[in-house]
């Protein structure tokens, strides 16, 4: 049956044209859609996690509470020894020393006076360890706008941005102005070794400032020290049920309730909203099938609708020559699906023509992203994965079965005695 | 009937009321407000002074102690200078009006701090540039009405309400336990435009110094920072002083 059915719809087109074509669009911005926000979503939490919350992150639990006010006075203490064991435990793990911290740049004019100054948010993380993954994780070498990356703990990189609004460039001096992880003020004179512009709103806007932890050290008291210690998955994979138990386990180890200053270990998703984050882009893409399903359904019945009207000669014959409603009622359906399944394959095959070129050159929505917090690049590129394949198929399917469905109700309203009387008036 | 017997039940309560003993309230002369702030004024504020002081900031980690000698010329200028700790030694800040310059010895920098800085913490404390150098007269930029009167560190005083009079100010209210007998303040509480509690000082000991009475330790609470405070504590004060001019531009920075 399906072969004769998969003839009738190739050979009568009338018949599954204008279907194909609505579930072709609808699958192929589905599938469009699913791969920018699969690209969009990806991106933003490896970029989250490298940047900033690593896939876990540890700091101490006072920290924790004041995390939004970066005080490094509740820094880490004995950081080396607390890492040496996290990588002794948890080898699949990449452990790293990060601290963030505020501050304001003075930048001198000749006579060693300020001549201009800003308010800076510092990332500091190590740059100068030979083997250090760390340069390349921050995309470091690839974001120089000018220069170098420091060679020295007093040589600092600072945002592009800010260095236009200070008027400074490569080679000036500068001093950091902030206080030491005791309370004391601080006074650091840096080098600027280049300029940087990470293509990231929330770092660009926010007058980066990199720094190399042992310059941070001395700057800020802070020789065994740091904000943060970060965790990434040596696969650059995030897992939560892993993650999970490694977070468990590492505040088994080293958490003392009691003691406020001892570390505790928080998840990517437990950060910045990204769990919340997590779950709306799942209901997103839900909520957006469900409108492809229903907005098809609705045109897939209409054409439905109209098709037995333009087949209703072809029912009443097949009634009348004995065929039984419910046969024909089910090939009805076979046949919604066989075009559903050609919908659903033509429309993948458009949204990936779709997706492809928006996954090589992206979509810029720098324009669009005013100043949110949150770590996304400023051009979003979609990524085809192997559930971009098969998303479609979900829509395609439901949406030419349900209205051929409904549509098809028509054909257990025929009155086999009247057949014939309706065959005279043809 | 009903109107009737209500009439009857709220005249039998008004003949029993007039029957009970009034009692009689205490009627306590406040003094003048502002006869209390320029007595206050004339223990804490003068022409100048020299000043040398320890500051124990106790943050959430531990407590860190600094000396620092400061000039200070009426409410425009003052110059200090750190003489301890080895990390802060050599630091000298300079404010005239509303600049503030400091100097830092291990960059060897001038650097100007914005006007708004002023009101940021010194060193971690609890204290704010302009109350590390506060040396104004109450009486000139607060109104001051005496609400009630209260033992504090076993002493009689007055409680002085003080609202600004001025808009450029860092505590628009201030509410101030006076002293009865020394005029001198025993307790503060600083307050934003708002009403918001900023920061309290409470006078732990005074001493007198030429004639007048001044705060001698004093803890400083600043209530949106966490930590638990920080001790002030005058080692030393000498009032009206020749200090040079000099001492007040930007070139004894360097020096």
């Amino acid at each position: 049956m399906i072969h004769f059915l998969f003839k009738g719809i190739l050979r009568d087109r009338s018949r599954s044209l204008f279907p194909v074509i609505t579930i072709s669009l609808g699958v192929g911005l589905t599938v469009l859609l699913a791969a920018y926000m699969e690209g969009a979503i990806t991106d933003m939490m490896s970029l989250t996690a490298e940047m900033d919350t690593g896939h876990l992150k540890i700091m101490t639990q006072e920290y924790y509470e004041n995390m939004d006010q970066m005080p490094i006075d509740l820094a880490i203490t004995e950081r080396d020894a607390l890492i040496a064991k996290l990588d002794a435990e948890f080898p699949e793990l990449e452990w790293v020393a990060r601290t963030r911290f505020g501050g304001l740049l003075d930048v001198p004019d000749a006579d060693g006076e300020t001549r201009s100054q800003a308010t800076v948010a510092g990332m500091s993380m190590d740059i100068l360890s030979p083997g250090s993954n760390e340069p390349e994780r921050m995309s470091l070498e690839s974001s120089l706008v000018a220069g170098r990356l420091p060679e020295r703990p007093e040589e600092i990189i600072i945002g592009d941005q800010l260095a236009e609004i200070l008027e400074v460039g490569v080679g000036d001096d500068v001093t950091l102005i902030g206080s030491t992880m005791f309370g004391s003020m601080s006074f650091t004179n840096f080098t600027i070794s280049g300029t940087i512009r990470f293509g990231i709103p929330v770092l660009d806007k926010g007058g980066a400032i990199v720094v190399d932890l042992q310059g941070v050290g001395l700057a800020m008291d802070m020789e065994d020290a740091s904000s943060e210690i970060l965790g990434l998955y040596r696969s650059g994979l995030y897992d939560r049920e892993a993650t999970t138990l490694v977070r468990d386990r590492v505040n088994e180890m080293f958490m003392d309730p009691e003691d406020p200053y001892s570390p505790i270990a928080i998840r990517l998703e437990d950060q910045n909203d990204m769990g919340a984050m997590l779950d709306y882009a799942g209901v997103m893409l839900g909520i957006m099938t469900f409108i492809f399903i229903g907005a098809m359904f609705v045109v897939l019945w209409n054409t439905g609708l109209m098709g037995s009207l333009r087949r209703y000669g072809e029912m009443g014959l097949r009634l009348a020559v004995g065929e039984s409603k419910g046969h024909i009622y089910r090939s009805l359906l076979w046949e919604a699906v066989l075009i559903g399944i050609i919908g659903s394959i033509l429309g993948t095959g458009l949204g990936l023509l779709g997706a492809w070129p928006l996954q090589v050159h992206g979509f810029n929505i720098s324009e669009m992203m005013g100043n949110t917090t949150m770590f996304f690049r400023e051009v979003i590129r979609a990524q085809i994965t192997i559930e971009t394949l098969y998303v479609g198929f979900l829509p395609g399917l439901i949406a030419p079965l349900l209205g051929a469905a409904v549509a098809g109700r028509g054909i257990y309203k025929r009155q086999t005695a009247s057949l014939f009387k309706e065959f005279e008036s043809y | 009937m009903k109107t009737m017997n209500r009439i009857l039940l709220a005249s039998l309560l008004m003949t029993m009321g007039s029957l009970l003993p009034v009692p009689v309230l205490a009627q306590v002369d406040f003094p003048d407000g502002e006869t209390i702030l320029r007595k206050m004024d004339e223990n804490m504020v003068s022409d100048n002074q020299v000043v040398e002081t320890t500051m124990i900031v106790h943050g959430r980690r531990g407590s860190r102690t600094m000396t620092a000698k400061s000039y200070i010329k009426g409410e425009e200028a003052s110059f200090s200078e750190y003489l301890s700790p080895a990390r802060e030694k050599g630091t000298k800040m300079l404010k005239l009006e509303d600049a503030l310059w400091i100097y830092s010895p291990s960059t060897d920098r001038v650097i100007q701090i914005a006007g708004h800085m002023l009101r940021q913490s010194v060193m971690g404390s609890d204290l704010s540039y302009e109350d590390f150098t506060e040396n104004q007269d109450f009486y000139s930029i607060y109104d001051a009405t005496v609400v009630d009167e209260e033992v504090r560190y076993e002493r009689d005083c007055w409680v002085v309400q003080m609202d600004a009079t001025v808009e450029d100010v860092a505590y628009h209210k201030r509410k101030v336990w006076v002293d009865k007998e020394r005029f001198i303040p025993l307790r503060e509480e600083r307050f934003a435009k708002s009403g918001k509690l900023l920061k309290t000082t409470d006078m732990l000991e005074v001493f007198q110094v030429d004639g007048r009475w001044y705060p001698k330790r004093m803890e400083f609470k600043d209530v949106l920072k966490q930590g638990k405070g920080t001790e002030y504590i005058i080692d030393s004060i000498q009032f009206d002083q020749d200090i040079p001019e000099m001492m007040f531009t930007k070139a004894s920075l360097k020096k």
